[in-house]
């Protein structure tokens, strides 16, 4: 620790803490636009000039004393940028001499020299960092003087000049545009893309008054590129899916987390008139820090659009909108007779913890065996001990089996930190430092810590010293190899992986003193290399991520939401009255069962065919309650107010079916799932806003999914199928690419370039052909959307009207 | 009381009688207003027909009385609705809320939105005194009421004021 002294106080701040940091510690202010959170300080802005002063020793090592006897300050000759200035023993910093105040005030003048004055038209416009530093520290005096009488006069005009005029439209995607005339060139775009999600992309072009920021390519990288229209101080950089929505003090912010993936990422809801117009990240240091994935942040206009709002019934073969009541009484009629046992209760995998101990509740009440959630992997997520972020930071080493970047996309970011070498960040007074000295500008990252598997080519192998592609089905083998080398037996032969790397991951794996292993829904979903993986950390002692498609899966298993023995599983047929929530099964469970009741936000093709009755329902946008991420931490969600009159969360939805049953609901509402759980679990009341560790382990068998052998392999996505909706969406991902081998293609008779349509268990895709001799050969690659992530299916080819193959 | 204090009251009666009146007979007569009176919004445009509004809700932000609401979109440009890059495509005042307080006219960057005389705004239902893009654009006379009334009747507008000068704020405003 060091004590420095800022103006009048004494503080004692962590070695390493810049002086900007210090500042802020000590409940002073100094204006900056180029530093932010989890990004290198580069003192490019020089907003945050101060003057420093700091005692020096002599040649015997004491301290230089004055007259007085105290350590003698040697200033600074000239004033410091106090972010990139490491806070010393004895410092003492002055941020409110005239000279600092002056030279702040020159500094934002010197930016608005070419900023234009287009506030008014601004999505950045009240929430621009610009706009309060120019209020705070400008050269205020110049443009207004007090008046005898009280009164400030205006004595000069910003407007008086013309400024410099350049490109204002910049489209760099589908969902992010730059305004030239508006950077003040604080690089904090530029950084983000090399230290954040690690791809160079941005830069610098030109020098002096001609700089401004540009890309060889078109469009911006996909996955991370939204969180720069989140940290860019002006309006330079915007979200294209709010533009000209509202303006910022119109919106109603709702603080809740994102449910598109297990990550956990803590997201800001902005809603007008009762619509979604903007989601941004919200800071949580424990997961996201202060970045989301672009499907957590663009992809949010499905739960605006076509949204059902009446329940539907199906009457002489159509269905048709009527009240709850007349819905209820039709869905009496259907259940007729029925028992409880021949009831299958299905949730989808962004649901509540609250509505998944509703469901487990239901089926106790019920006796039956048929209770699901979609995405619900063969093994149980909870059966691994969970590794937080935290972990990741501190450990030595990690193996990835999946793909982290579609999987997981927080994981990403934070497997970028850990190659790094970036330990967790102290916490201030004020938060997170703003200019955390161990970052630094292109770091490199240590690949020696990073292995990296999967059946196809992963972003996060560039990073991996060891890295292998093996064929779809085949990672139990790979895990069975690698923990016969770690215990020094005779490995079997995986196709497509050395054994030397093997070898070597082994080795290394065993070397490290904390390991983190990362497993993807495909090994989760695969009960040989489940239980390989299991064995390996159990036995070696390695934390694991368990990148679960369902997002609150570890809380769903917790609560005991799992299929029993000879129940059906979500997308096996066997029930008589099937009822899912939120996610609609495969066409053929809706198809065997006598009677089907969905309840979804959107019709879907599926439901449309072959539903008796649909509820409406709220998205996870709209819900109060709880969730688990991967890492087992207990989150908090917020309904923001954009539920249609009419949505039903699944607890009411189950208490209107159990009602057409002749049964009482257990649970009916929402306060009243929420009190008995927290009763049962012993849960806090108030959570942390950075969540709460809960781990549980529960004991639950393995189950298999049933057809899990096709040649279709279906690859992870970060983007879901009713994302998809958004035609904003479908520009920016393109046309959907059905990659294979060369000699398989040949094998199917497929064409490169050709449009197909692939007949999956989830639906008919239009997609086209792409070679790629990276890949296994013998398996067909299609992207999952979000629906039997990592599962091999069964599949046809269909050649569609007019097209070729 | 005296008969003379009585014959002094009376002459007053007498002369007052006999003079001009000084009240107005509106509405038969219009009523002379002051040029900087408060009345009825009206959305400006520029010389060349864009309108100024850009939607930047800044009106809506200074309304005390939440009377404003205002939805911007982004111009086409090979069609624009305003200068720039974003216009109101929604502009609506309630003037049952409105207090005629003027402060969007001082919040306006483009001085867009002026208030401008027509006071005659009573009408019957709550959702009529929501005005729109259409009822407060530059050509629009009258106020809803009155041009439903000239809609029945077959004639124009007849509107119950009359001002010295038009202010130059309520640039194109033609008030007859």
């Amino acid at each position: 620790m060091v004590r420095l002294k800022i103006n009048d106080r004494w503080v004692e701040v962590p070695e390493g803490t810049s002086v900007l940091d210090a500042i802020f510690h000590a409940g002073y202010d100094v204006p900056y636009f180029c530093s932010e959170r989890h990004l290198s300080p580069i003192g490019a802005c020089r907003m945050c000039l101060v003057k420093v002063g700091a005692p020096r020793k002599d040649k015997s090592g004491e301290w230089i004393k004055d007259e007085d006897g105290n350590p003698k300050i040697f200033w600074f000759p000239k004033l410091m940028a106090s972010c990139t200035l490491a806070a010393t023993e004895g410092m003492v910093v002055d941020t409110l001499a005239d000279e600092v105040k002056k030279a702040q005030a020159g500094m934002v003048e010197f930016t608005l020299l070419n900023h234009p004055l287009d506030c008014p038209i601004c999505d950045k416009g009240g929430a621009c960092e610009l706009q309060d530093r120019a209020y705070e520290y400008g050269l205020f005096g110049k443009y207004y003087t007090e008046t005898q009488n009280g009164l400030k006069s205006v004595q000069y005009t910003r407007f008086e000049f013309d400024r410099r005029h350049v490109d204002k439209h910049k489209k760099l995607s589908e969902f992010v545009v730059l305004d030239r005339e508006r950077c003040i060139i604080c690089k904090r775009c530029v950084r983000y893309f090399e230290e954040v999600p690690g791809q160079e992309v941005l830069d610098f072009i030109e020098r002096g008054v001609h700089t401004f920021i540009g890309s060889e390519e078109y469009p911006l990288p996909a996955g991370f590129s939204g969180n720069i229209t989140d940290i860019c101080p002006v309006g330079a950089l915007l979200d294209l899916t709010a533009r000209f929505r509202a303006r910022n003090w119109e919106f109603e912010s709702t603080p809740t987390v994102d449910m598109n993936d297990a990550s956990g990422a803590l997201v800001w809801v902005d809603a007008r008139s009762g619509q979604i117009e903007r989601v941004r990240a919200r800071e949580n240091p424990e997961t996201n820090e202060i970045w989301i994935s672009d499907a957590a942040r663009f992809g949010h206009a499905w739960a605006r659009e076509d949204r059902l709002r009446d329940p539907l019934v199906r009457k002489d073969g159509v269905l048709q909108p009527v009240s709850v009541e007349e819905a209820l009484e039709h869905l009496k009629s259907l259940l007729g007779g029925i028992k409880g046992a021949e009831v299958g209760l299905y949730l989808s995998g962004d649901a509540t913890l609250e509505e998944a101990y509703a469901f487990v509740e239901a089926a106790k009440a019920l006796k039956t065996p048929h209770l699901d959630f979609e995405g619900r992997t063969a093994v149980a997520a909870g059966s691994f001990a969970p590794a937080t972020y935290r972990d990741l930071l501190e450990a030595d080493f990690s193996l990835v089996i999946g793909d982290p970047t579609e999987e997981m996309p927080i994981l990403h970011l934070r497997l970028q930190e850990f190659l790094k070498g970036i330990k967790p960040a102290p916490r201030f007074f004020h938060g997170t430092p703003i200019a955390d000295l161990q970052i630094k500008e292109r770091m490199p990252r240590n690949k020696e810590k990073l292995a990296a598997f999967a059946p196809y080519r992963t972003a996060v192998m560039e990073w991996a010293a060891w890295q292998g592609t093996y064929a779809p089905g085949s990672a139990g083998a790979m895990l069975a190899a690698l923990e016969a080398h770690m215990n020094g037996k005779r490995p079997p032969e995986v196709p497509g992986v050395p054994a030397e790397t093997l070898r070597a991951v082994a080795t290394r794996f065993l070397e490290a003193k904390k390991r983190i292993l990362i497993l993807g829904a495909e090994v989760l979903d695969d009960p040989e290399a489940a239980e390989a993986a299991l064995r390996i950390a159990r036995g070696k002692g390695a934390l694991v991520f368990a990148m679960t498609p369902a997002a609150g899966a570890r809380g769903f298993e917790a609560v005991g939401l799992w299929p029993e023995k000879g129940g059906a599983a979500f997308d096996e047929a066997g029930p008589a009255v099937v009822f899912a929530s939120g996610a609609t099964p495969v066409a053929e469970v809706l198809e065997k069962a006598r009677v089907s009741m969905l309840h979804l936000s959107r019709l879907d093709p599926i439901a449309a065919r072959y539903a008796d009755v649909i509820f409406p329902a709220k998205t996870f946008y709209e819900k109060s309650g709880f969730t688990v991420n991967a890492e087992g931490r207990l989150l908090e969600l917020a309904p923001a107010p954009v539920a249609p009159l009419g949505a039903l969360d699944a607890i009411e939805a189950l208490a209107l079916l159990l009602e057409a049953l002749g049964k009482k609901p257990p649970v009916s509402q929402f306060d009243q799932a929420h009190e008995r759980l927290l009763e049962r679990y012993r849960l806090p009341k108030s959570l942390d806003p950075f969540g709460w560790l809960w781990q549980p382990k529960p004991r639950l068998p393995v189950r298999a999914h049933a057809g899990a052998d096709g040649g279709l392999y279906l690859r992870p996505s970060m983007w879901k199928h009713r994302q998809l909706a958004d035609a904003r969406v479908r520009a920016a991902l393109g046309a959907t690419r059905l990659s294979v081998h060369p000699k398989t293609a040949a094998e199917h008779g497929l064409v490169e370039g050709a449009t197909v349509e692939v007949e999956t268990p989830y639906g008919t895709v239009q997609a086209s052909v792409a070679f790629d001799a990276g890949l296994p050969e013998g398996f067909l690659y299609l992207p999952a959307y979000g629906r039997g992530t990592g599962r091999r299916v069964p599949f046809r080819l269909l050649v569609p009207a007019g097209g070729e193959a | 009381m005296s008969v003379m204090a009585l014959a002094k009251a009376l002459g007053i009666t007498l002369r007052h009688f006999f003079s001009k009146p000084v009240t107005i007979p509106y509405p038969d007569a219009p009523v002379p207003l002051k040029p900087r009176f408060h009345g009825r919004h009206v959305l400006t445009r520029h010389p060349d027909g864009l309108e100024k509004c850009i939607g930047c809700s800044l009106c809506a932000a200074a309304c005390p009385a939440y009377a404003i609401y205002v939805e911007p979109a982004e111009n086409d440009p090979e069609n624009p609705v305003s200068p720039g890059e974003r216009y109101a495509k929604v502009y609506e005042i309630n003037m049952l809320r409105c207090i005629f307080c003027g402060n969007c006219e001082e919040a306006c960057p483009t001085g867009a939105i002026v208030l401008g005389y027509e006071f005659e705004l009573a009408d019957y239902r709550y959702a009529d005194f929501v005005y729109t893009k259409a009822d407060l654009l530059v050509d629009t006379v009258g106020s809803k009421p009155q041009r439903r009334e000239a809609e029945r009747l077959g004639k124009p507008v007849k509107l119950g004021f009359q001002v010295p000068y038009v202010r130059e704020a309520l640039e194109g405003v033609k008030y007859e």
